[in-house]
């Protein structure tokens, strides 16, 4: 889920960073109104490399393999650290692997960052809901929404940043395909999600931060 | 004489970012010719190994073939070739190759220019150029534990292979799930241990000095601006030729 | 008769030209014990991965009963356990991660329910079924660990390090348990006390290859052996020189 460099407009990548930046300074600001903000540092240094670790498992779905976006998870476990978090992935696949993109980095970064928020939000509002296939739900949701999410506005970025005189309605059948493509990926990870959820609801009802 | 442009990682970024945001303002064919010369000089003046540049592009050059390939069959009107059933149209072609090379030209700056530095280094050039001291504390911290915990996860899915199990097959959702809140639970405890051990050594005690920043070379500066005369020779281009 | 377990001429070199193992071949009985010793990086827990087939040797290969074994395959006749509990233990309660290796065998129903209940009461930890794995002691985890393979009834259990970071009281609790079972043991340590208390046969093993294989008494009791492997001689083989030098002092 990451457009590369030279596809987009100067005008969307430079948007896509100040959004991006600002995403970054909301949650700065609330990470630091925090009562111990650096005690929960190591934490989510910690997170942020093992969903990286994990955003690079694949699952097989025929004919093709897709690996984990996680965004949502992220933004559930990590709250407003997730955006910082997302950020510092992209960046480090940028730099070694060379996936993604540096213009684009900032759009990337809305991309997943914005589901992530979205995912927090949900996860603080149904966190507490009492009845378990409520929360269950609530938990699928949180991974299948984030990826359906991830996956419009990557599309939204890609319609707006084609020339405009171009054959829009292929473009826009090639678009379809790709959200169509990742209907699959969106219920895997709603599913895996929703069993991570529950796992730490079970056992360590704390590590689910959401606050 | 070649060498690195740009010795001084905090420029570098600097300059990079620039070449990049200009390269993806490029959309004429004489703008788009002398960015491609001017990304081959870079490349030549930092001596990298051609072979590694190629290595590395093999993957994300994929990635982008993909999402330019239809083009040059579906978008636009003049009509340059028939193959069979697809029909080749400059416009699209001409985007298609637009979007290559761009892509391409960005992608062997980042790998020529960032991708050899330390990624600490990297991290702490960021550090020089003021970002929030919070995202480059956490990107260390995450850099420091990423082998660490990618092993942990790999141990784990191996002993799950061990007693049969395949986590690698779509319908053991539940157990990619449970590894995977495995891994955060033992990351988490990881962490704890980590931060007591840095506050035991003096983690933001106060007094603490921080980490001095070298002093910038004069040639460095001399480069970077050049960069600078460079990047904005090409806008000019790009406009008004 | 078939051996349990034959290794032929397994070797392993890593990509960058490291030879990590170089033609080991070894034979082990049904039931048999046998202590792997060798210093840090010798290659102990890459033999023992490269004879479950999850790491897949450069040459040689591995028969378990006569059959070869195909690398890559889940061979449940063979039962390994790691050195490090976390990376074995994944699901949620103990019952559930004891049950994971027994429905990989076809168990279901009362059958799986019923091995579960037989692997948990084995290892002596029946009453942590539904306790949550990660809130076991580092004790507990171990024997997790070792209900959660048992459970696939395998003839050969390769142990890796299993009494590290084991209290006196787990440690000693590991091995009468050890003691009592009628598998054949594969045991990789450090731990020269517990190996010379459960194995009969040693085999020590440097920089890859096999250096001695023998009785345990003979080759732990070696000094001159021991030393040039960067080991040493167990203290209770050394009994007599001990006391006496404490005498010495004594005096």
């Amino acid at each position: 889920m990451h457009i590369p460099d030279g596809i987009l407009p100067l005008g969307l990548t430079l948007g896509g960073w100040v959004a991006a930046g600002g995403l970054t300074a909301i949650s700065l600001n609330r990470i630091a109104a925090q009562p111990d903000p650096r005690a929960a540092l190591p934490r989510a240094s910690m997170m942020t490399a093992a969903f990286f670790a994990a955003s690079l498992i694949h699952i097989p779905i025929p004919p093709t393999s897709v690996h984990l976006m996680l965004s949502g998870l992220m933004g559930a476990m990590l709250g407003w650290y997730a955006v910082p978090a997302i950020l510092i992935g992209l960046a480090f696949q940028a730099v070694m692997f060379g996936h993604g993109g540096l213009t684009t980095l900032g759009v990337n970064g809305v991309i997943l960052g914005l589901p992530a928020l979205a995912a927090f939000a949900l996860t603080r509002g149904f966190g507490h809901v009492g009845h378990p296939i409520a929360r269950m739900l609530a938990s699928f949701a949180t991974g299948a929404g984030a990826v359906l999410l991830a996956v419009g506005l990557f599309a939204a970025f890609l319609l707006a940043g084609l020339p405009a005189h171009l054959d829009a309605g292929a473009e826009r059948t090639a678009i379809m395909a790709l959200v169509i493509a990742h209907l699959p990926l969106a219920l895997a990870e709603g599913m895996i999600v929703a069993a991570v959820l529950t796992f730490l609801r079970r056992t360590s009802p704390d590590m689910i931060i959401a606050r | 004489m070649r060498a690195d442009p740009i010795t001084d990682s905090r420029l570098r970024i600097v300059a990079v970012m620039v070449l990049a945001f200009t390269f993806s303002a490029l959309h004429g064919a004489i703008a788009l010719a002398l960015m491609v010369a001017l990304t081959l000089t870079l490349i030549w003046l930092s001596a990298i190994p051609p072979a590694r540049l190629l290595r590395a592009l093999r993957l994300p050059g994929l990635v982008v073939a993909g999402l330019v390939i239809m083009l040059p069959f579906t978008s636009g009107d003049t009509i340059l070739a028939t193959l069979g059933p697809l029909t080749l149209r400059a416009e699209g072609l001409a985007a298609a190759s637009g979007i290559a090379l761009r892509f391409l030209s960005i992608f062997a700056l980042i790998i020529t220019f960032l991708s050899p530095l330390p990624l600490p280094h990297l991290i702490n050039a960021l550090r020089g150029l003021r970002l929030p001291a919070l995202l480059i504390d956490m990107a260390l911290l995450t850099l420091r534990h990423m082998t660490d915990i990618r092993h942990d996860l790999s141990r784990m899915q191996t002993a799950m292979r061990l007693r049969g199990g395949q986590a690698r097959w779509f319908g053991q959702l539940r157990q990619t799930g449970w590894i995977l809140a495995s891994l955060l639970l033992r990351s988490h405890a990881r962490s704890e241990r980590v931060y007591h051990a840095m506050i035991l050594r003096g983690h933001g005690a106060p007094g603490a000095a921080l980490p001095e920043a070298p002093a910038i070379p004069r040639a460095d500066k001399i480069a970077l601006t050049a960069i600078f005369a460079l990047a904005a020779g090409l806008l000019a281009v790009e406009h008004l030729l | 008769m078939t051996p349990l377990l034959q290794t032929h001429a397994l070797s392993l070199t890593r990509p960058g030209g490291d030879q990590v193992l170089q033609d080991i071949t070894l034979q082990m009985a049904a039931g048999e014990r046998v202590g792997l010793i060798g210093p840090n990086g010798a290659g102990k827990t890459t033999l023992m991965l490269c004879m479950t087939g999850v790491i897949r040797p450069s040459a040689g290969y591995v028969q378990m009963e006569g059959a070869t074994l195909a690398p890559g395959g889940f061979h449940p006749g063979m039962g390994f356990v790691f050195q490090q509990a976390e990376d074995q233990l994944f699901s949620p309660t103990v019952a559930e991660d004891v049950a994971f290796g027994a429905r990989n065998i076809g168990l279901t129903g009362a059958a799986l329910d019923r091995a579960v209940a037989a692997a948990l009461d084995r290892v002596g930890i029946a009453a942590l079924a539904e306790r949550p794995v990660h809130h076991l002691s580092g004790g507990e985890k171990r024997l997790a660990c070792l209900a959660g393979v048992l459970v696939m009834e395998p003839r050969l259990l390769l142990l890796d390090e299993p009494s590290a970071a084991l209290d006196l009281r787990n440690r000693r609790r590991l091995i009468e348990l050890l003691h009592q079972m009628d598998q054949a043991l594969l045991i990789a340590s450090h731990d020269l006390e517990l190996i010379l208390e459960l194995c009969p046969r040693v085999i020590l093993i440097d920089a890859g290859r096999i250096v001695a294989d023998g009785p345990a008494r003979a080759i732990l009791g070696d000094a001159g052996l021991m030393g040039q492997h960067g080991q040493e001689v167990p203290h209770s083989l050394t009994h007599q020189g001990h006391i006496s030098h404490i005498h010495q002092r004594a005096i």
